[in-house]
C-alpha cells in the first residue's frame, strides 16, 4: 500500500514537472548563468538580452495566434525584408518618415490578408502558400533595392531603436506592452476563444456557428501586421536596412512559441508560455556568445537546445495522451 | 483473469475482477458508461497494463504487455473506431502487419489470393481484394478488420459495441461469422448496450457496475428486466416514457428538399412542442437532412420554411440566428474541445452572452455554465474541469447545455444518446421533454426503433435518400413497420 501512495507523489511531481517545466528551465538557465557568468547578470547585458530578442518576441505574439488556429506562417521573413525595402525607396525619394512607416504597416497587413485568404478561404496548405509569399516578398525587396544595403537611415525613423526609458530601450517597453495587448486579446476576449475553438476543433466551432474563415484569416493578418512592426523595430535598432533581413528568422520564432508549451496542432497554447519560450531562445543566444562560442559552433549548440527543448514537449504530449 | 486491479488517477477503475472465458463461449459484458466494461477488455488486449492481478491462458500464467504480446497470444481486440488505412487495398489492409513477401519484395499475387479467402470467410465475397478501403461501407470495412484478425489464429476476439455502426442485414451478416468462429472454439466477448443481440448471440453474460464484477452467468438464467436492474444498482423506471404533449404553430416546413445523390424530395413539418423522429438505416440520408437545415450541407433544391417564412440559410452562424441549434452525431468530431472546460464549451454558441464590453466576464461565463451544470446535473467536480475526463452521457449533456444557452426554438438532435448509458438516456429524454413543454420543437435521428417509438410523436422514414413515409406515432405504429418501411422490403 505505502508503494501505492509513493507511485501517486511521484506521479504528481513528475506532472507539475511537465507542467511548469519551461518556467523552471528559464529561472535554471538564469540561476546557473548568474553563479558562473559575472558577465551576464549586469543590467547591461540583461537589457541586451531583451533588446536582442525584441524581433523573436514581436513575431512570437503573432505567431502564437497563427500556430492557435492550427496554422503556420513561414512568410515573415519575406513580409519583414519587403517592408524594409519599400521604407528604404520611400525615404530615398523625400517621402516622410511618419508615412513611409504607416505604408510600411500597411503592405504589412495586405501580404498577412494575402496569407489569410489562400489559407482559410482557398484552402491552401499554411506551410506552402505562406512559403509562396516569402519568396515573393523577398524577390521583391531583391527588385526595390537591387539586393543592396543601406546605412544611417533617418533619426525619425530610428527613434524607436535608440531611445531608453528607465535605463530600458523604449523598444523592449513596446514588446512588453504588445505582449499584454496579445495576452488580453489570446485569454480575455471572445475573439481569443474563437481563435483557441477553431485551433482546438474546428468542425466542432463551425458547428457552434463561429466563422472559422474568418477567425483563420485574421490570425495570418495579425502575424502580417507584426511581422511589419517587427522589421521596423528591427531596422531601426541598427539604424540600417540589408537584404537578409529576417532570412530563416521563422523557424526561431516557431521554435519559441513551441517551446512556449503552444501545440501544432492548435487550440492549447499560451502568450505567457511565448514569452518564455523566447526568453529562452534569448538567454541560449547570449550565454554562447558570453562563453566565446564559436559562431559554427553556436547554431549546433541552439539547434540541440531546440531539439531537447521540442523532444521534452512531445514527451509532455505523450504522458498527457495516456492518462 | 483474476483479481485484475486497474487505477487511473483518482478512479479505481477496476476493483479485483475476476473473469473467465471457455472456448467458443461467447460472453456479453454489460454495464454502464464508466462501469469498467471497456478496462477490462483493453487490459486484457494489451491496451492498458494493469497493477495487480493476473492473465492465464490455456492453464498458463501469460504476461501481456502491450497489444502485440495479445495478438501473438491470439488474443483480438476490435475497437469501436477502427483502425483501417483508407487508401491502401484491403489485401494490403489484411495483411499490413504481416506482409508476405520474398527477400523484401510483396507477393501480390499471393497476397490477393490469400484475401479471397479471407473475404469469403468474412461474408465479403462481393468486394475485390484490390479495392480501397476506403469505397467500403462502414459494416463493410468492421468485416475486413474481422478479417484482418483471420489471418492469425485467434483464441479470443473482443467486440466493442460492434453493431451500432451496423445496419440489420450487416449485423446478421456479424453474427453468422461469430457463430462460425465459436464452432472453431475461439471465445468471443462482446461489449454492447443491445439487450436484443444478447440474447441472440450470447452464451453468457457478465455485468459490471463500478469497476466491479457484479454477476456473470448464462443469458437464459436472467430476464431483461433484471439485467437491467443489475446494471443501475437500482430498479430502473419504465425505459421510455412519452406524455401527452400539445402542439403550437408550425415551426419548420421542408419542402422538396433535394441534394443530388444524398437526398430526394423530402417534405415534412415540425410544431412547436413537437418531436419528430427521422428514421433510416445507415446511408439512409437521415443526417443529411438535418446537415442541409442546419447549414452545414447546402442543397441543391427545395425550400425550408421557418415560421412560415423561407429562410436562407449558408452556415450554421446563420441557422443559429434564426434560433436553430444542433447536436451533432459525433460529440468528439463535431460537439466539443474536448481539451478544454466545461465552461468554455458551454458557452461556445453564445459568446455574446459572456461578453462584457471588450472583455469575456468571467462572472457571466461561470453564472451560465454553474447554471448548465445544475439544469443539465451534469456530474463534474468543477465548471473548469476539461470535458474529456467526463463520462460520455455528461458530455452529451454539456453539448446540450450549449445549445440551450442560445434558447433555441428548434433543436436538431442527431443520435442524442449513442453511446451513452441507460440512466443518461433517460435524463436526455427528460430534458427534452422539458423542452418541448415550453414549446420547442425537436427533430431526432434515431437509428434505433425502440427509442423512435418511446420518445417521437411523428416519424418520417428515409431509405436511400428517398422519403418513405410520414407516420404518426400512436399505438398502432409497430417495430416492424418502420423496420420494413426503412428497409424498403428490398433486402431482410
Amino acid at each position: 500500500m505505502s508503494k501505492k501512495t509513493n507511485g501517486i507523489t511521484a506521479d504528481k511531481v513528475t506532472q507539475t514537472l511537465l507542467k511548469y517545466g519551461i518556467y523552471l528551465l528559464l529561472l535554471a538557465m538564469i540561476l546557473v548563468l548568474s553563479i558562473t557568468c559575472p558577465s551576464f547578470r549586469t543590467v547591461s547585458n540583461l537589457s541586451n538580452v531583451l533588446l536582442q530578442v525584441t524581433t523573436y518576441a514581436v513575431l512570437g505574439i503573432g505567431m502564437t495566434f497563427v500556430i492557435m488556429t492550427g496554422g503556420i506562417d513561414v512568410s515573415i521573413g519575406g513580409i519583414m525584408v519587403c517592408c524594409g525595402s519599400a521604407y528604404v525607396v520611400m525615404a530615398k525619394a523625400g517621402v516622410p518618415a511618419g508615412v513611409s512607416i504607416a505604408v510600411m504597416f500597411i503592405i504589412s497587413i495586405l501580404f498577412g490578408v494575402f496569407n489569410g485568404v489562400s489559407v482559410a478561404y482557398f484552402g491552401m496548405p499554411a506551410f506552402l502558400a505562406t512559403l509562396a509569399t516569402q519568396c515573393v516578398g523577398r524577390g521583391i525587396s531583391l527588385v526595390l533595392t537591387g539586393g543592396a544595403s543601406f546605412r544611417d537611415l533617418d533619426a525619425s525613423f530610428t527613434f524607436f531603436g535608440k531611445t531608453k526609458v528607465l535605463t530600458i530601450p523604449l523598444q523592449v517597453w513596446v514588446i512588453v506592452v504588445l505582449f499584454v495587448i496579445g495576452y488580453l486579446i489570446l485569454h480575455k476576449t471572445v475573439y481569443g476563444r474563437q481563435i483557441t475553438a477553431v485551433g482546438g476543433n474546428l468542425h466542432a466551432a463551425r458547428v457552434s456557428g463561429i466563422n472559422d474563415r474568418l477567425i483563420t484569416c485574421s490570425a495570418y493578418v495579425i502575424m502580417g501586421l507584426m511581422s511589419g512592426i517587427a522589421g521596423y523595430l528591427n531596422m531601426s535598432r541598427l539604424g540600417s536596412y540589408y537584404a537578409s533581413m529576417g532570412d530563416g528568422i521563422e523557424f526561431m520564432v516557431i521554435a519559441a512559441v513551441v517551446i512556449g508549451g503552444t501545440s501544432m496542432t492548435g487550440g492549447i497554447g499560451t502568450m505567457v508560455g511565448t514569452v518564455v519560450g523566447t526568453l529562452i531562445i534569448g538567454i541560449i543566444n547570449n550565454a554562447l556568445n558570453l562563453f566565446h562560442v564559436a559562431a559554427e559552433w553556436q547554431d549546433v549548440a541552439k539547434g540541440v537546445i531546440i531539439f531537447l527543448a521540442v523532444l521534452f514537449d512531445a514527451f509532455k504530449n505523450r504522458a498527457k495522451k495516456s492518462d | 483473469m483474476k483479481g485484475i486491479e486497474k487505477q487511473f488517477p483518482g478512479v479505481r477503475a477496476l476493483q479485483g475482477v475476476d473473469f473467465s472465458l471457455m472456448p467458443g463461449e461467447v460472453c456479453a459484458i454489460l454495464g454502464e458508461n464508466g462501469a469498467g466494461k471497456s478496462t477490462l477488455m483493453n487490459v486484457l488486449g494489451g491496451v492498458y497494463p494493469f497493477d495487480s492481478g493476473s492473465i492465464c491462458l490455456d492453464g498458463n500464467v501469460v504476461k501481456i504487455r502491450g497489444t502485440k504480446d495479445a495478438e501473438q497470444l491470439g488474443i483480438s481486440f476490435i475497437h469501436q473506431e477502427l483502425s483501417l488505412f483508407p487508401l491502401m487495398d484491403i489485401a494490403s489492409n489484411i495483411y499490413i502487419q504481416d506482409l508476405p513477401a520474398n527477400k523484401g519484395i510483396l507477393r501480390t499475387k499471393k497476397m490477393y489470393q490469400d484475401t479471397k479467402e479471407i473475404l469469403k470467410r468474412v461474408k465479403l465475397e462481393h468486394c475485390r481484394p484490390d479495392q480501397l478501403v476506403g469505397e467500403l461501407k462502414i459494416g463493410e470495412q468492421q468485416l475486413v478488420e474481422i478479417g484482418r484478425t483471420l489471418t492469425r489464429g485467434i483464441k479470443i476476439l473482443i467486440l466493442d459495441e460492434p453493431t451500432s455502426s451496423l445496419t440489420s442485414s450487416e449485423v446478421e451478416v456479424l453474427f453468422q461469422i461469430v457463430r462460425e468462429l465459436k464452432a472453431q472454439g475461439t471465445a468471443i466477448v462482446f461489449i454492447t448496450h443491445h439487450m436484443d443481440e444478447i440474447y441472440e448471440i450470447c452464451d453468457t453474460l457478465m455485468i459490471m457496475r463500478d469497476g466491479q464484477r457484479i454477476i456473470k452467468c448464462n443469458v437464459h438464467d436472467i430476464t431483461r428486466a433484471e439485467v437491467v436492474n443489475t446494471m443501475l444498482g437500482h430498479s430502473a423506471e419504465e425505459q421510455y416514457e412519452h406524455p401527452a404533449r400539445s402542439y403550437g404553430e408550425e415551426v419548420l416546413t421542408v419542402k422538396g428538399l433535394t441534394r443530388k445523390g444524398k437526398l430526394n424530395n423530402i417534405n415534412f413539418r415540425v410544431r412547436k412542442g413537437e418531436m419528430v423522429g427521422l428514421y433510416g438505416l445507415l446511408g439512409s440520408g437521415r443526417t443529411e437532412v438535418l446537415r442541409s437545415i442546419f447549414g452545414l450541407d447546402k442543397f441543391d433544391s427545395g425550400e425550408i420554411c421557418y415560421l412560415g417564412k423561407k429562410m436562407d440559410i449558408r452556415s450554421p452562424r446563420d441557422a443559429i440566428r434564426y434560433g436553430i441549434g444542433m447536436v451533432t452525431e459525433d460529440r468528439h468530431l463535431e460537439g466539443l474541445l474536448l481539451d478544454e472546460s466545461v465552461k468554455f464549451n458551454m458557452t461556445l454558441a453564445d459568446l455574446k452572452s459572456i461578453q462584457a464590453r471588450l472583455f469575456i466576464s468571467p462572472r457571466k461565463e461561470a453564472e451560465i455554465s454553474r447554471k448548465g451544470v445544475e439544469d443539465l446535473r451534469v456530474k463534474t467536480p468543477s465548471i473548469k474541469r476539461a470535458v474529456k475526463y467526463l463520462s460520455g452521457g455528461n458530455q452529451q449533456k454539456v453539448v446540450l447545455a450549449k445549445w440551450l444557452n442560445t434558447n433555441p426554438s428548434l433543436l436538431l438532435l442527431d443520435e442524442p444518446t449513442r453511446g451513452i448509458d441507460i440512466g443518461a438516456k433517460q435524463e436526455i429524454y427528460s430534458i427534452v421533454e422539458s423542452l418541448l413543454e415550453k414549446g420547442v420543437a425537436v427533430i431526432m435521428v434515431s437509428s434505433e426503433v425502440p427509442e423512435v417509438l418511446g420518445v417521437c410523436d411523428r416519424v418520417v422514414v428515409l431509405q436511400n435518400g428517398n422519403q418513405v413515409c410520414d407516420l404518426v406515432n400512436d399505438e398502432t405504429l409497430s417495430a416492424s413497420t418502420l423496420l420494413e418501411a426503412a428497409m424498403g422490403g428490398a433486402e431482410l
